[in-house]
């Protein structure tokens, strides 16, 4: 849904219209927060449970694949808030797209890799 | 810019919009499908199957997002080429892996060699074919 809301951004700064533009962007790094608390949730679930860094192997590649994920969707709020504070300074027009453009890229490559981990780590029969 | 002019730039902009918006649907969809495969009666499905459906939706929803949302599918092929040419080194090295380190069933061997070879075989038949060549001339 991340990857909607962040195009819908582009989409609207590229057409001038501030305002939603910002909004979406709010949105965006909103559901990037969510997804990040959702992680801090589950690893202290999960440790408390007796499933640690180094437990056993599945619980070492667990940690650093979704830990490393949640490190890059941080830096991907990050990106969004400055941008969000540029839009807010008047700094970000439809003349500064580019710069929009190249976070969204972030964002969805972010997102393409939550693809491959979601399916692998979570869905995959053991 | 004329009064025409504009109104079509904002039309092609909304059906710009409405692409994102169906794509979303599309992949929400596909999410569903995914999630639907954890429930207790679908997860006793043979096993092969359930890794064959997921890695299939998954490599779909990658193609979606890339496609999409990173405007592959409008930039010139090559870069979809280059992409296509990842994904089929990556799947076996990945897969391989996880059959040694037993994250995966251990399948029977003719399955697991299906697996692993045949999706980045026929990939790689379709960047073959889908090269074309000169007049066979140096330049």
């Amino acid at each position: 849904m991340s990857s909607l809301t962040v195009v819908l951004a582009i989409t609207a700064l590229r057409r001038n219209d501030i305002r939603r533009s910002r909004i979406w962007l709010l949105s965006t790094a909103l559901l990037g927060a969510i997804f990040v608390g959702g992680q801090v949730y589950e690893f202290t679930a999960f440790y408390r449970e007796g499933l640690g860094y180094t437990t056993n192997l599945f619980g070492t590649a667990f940690f650093t694949l979704t830990g490393f994920h949640g490190v890059h969707v941080t830096v991907g709020i990050i990106f969004l808030m400055s941008m969000y504070i540029q839009s807010m300074r008047g700094k970000l027009t439809s003349a500064q797209e580019e710069r929009l453009e190249i976070i969204g890229l972030y964002w969805h490559f972010v997102d393409v890799v939550w693809i491959v981990i979601f399916t692998i780590v979570y869905l995959f029969p053991q | 810019m004329t009064t025409i002019e504009n109104k079509e730039l904002e039309e092609s902009w909304v059906k710009q919009d409405w692409v994102y918006i169906k794509t979303a649907l599309i992949l929400a969809f596909f999410t569903a499908i995914e999630v639907f495969t954890y429930f207790e009666s679908v997860h006793k499905a043979p096993e092969w199957l359930l890794v064959t459906t997921l890695s299939f939706l998954m490599v779909v929803k990658f193609f979606l997002v890339a496609g999409v949302f990173m405007h592959l599918k409008d930039d010139n092929s090559v870069f979809t080429k280059m992409m296509t040419m990842g994904m089929c080194i990556a799947w076996p090295v990945y897969f391989i892996m996880a059959f040694a380190l037993g994250f995966l069933p251990d399948w029977n061997v003719i399955i697991k060699v299906l697996f692993l070879f045949l999706p980045p075989g026929v990939a790689g038949f379709w960047l073959g074919f889908s090269f074309k060549g000169g007049d066979g001339g140096h330049h």
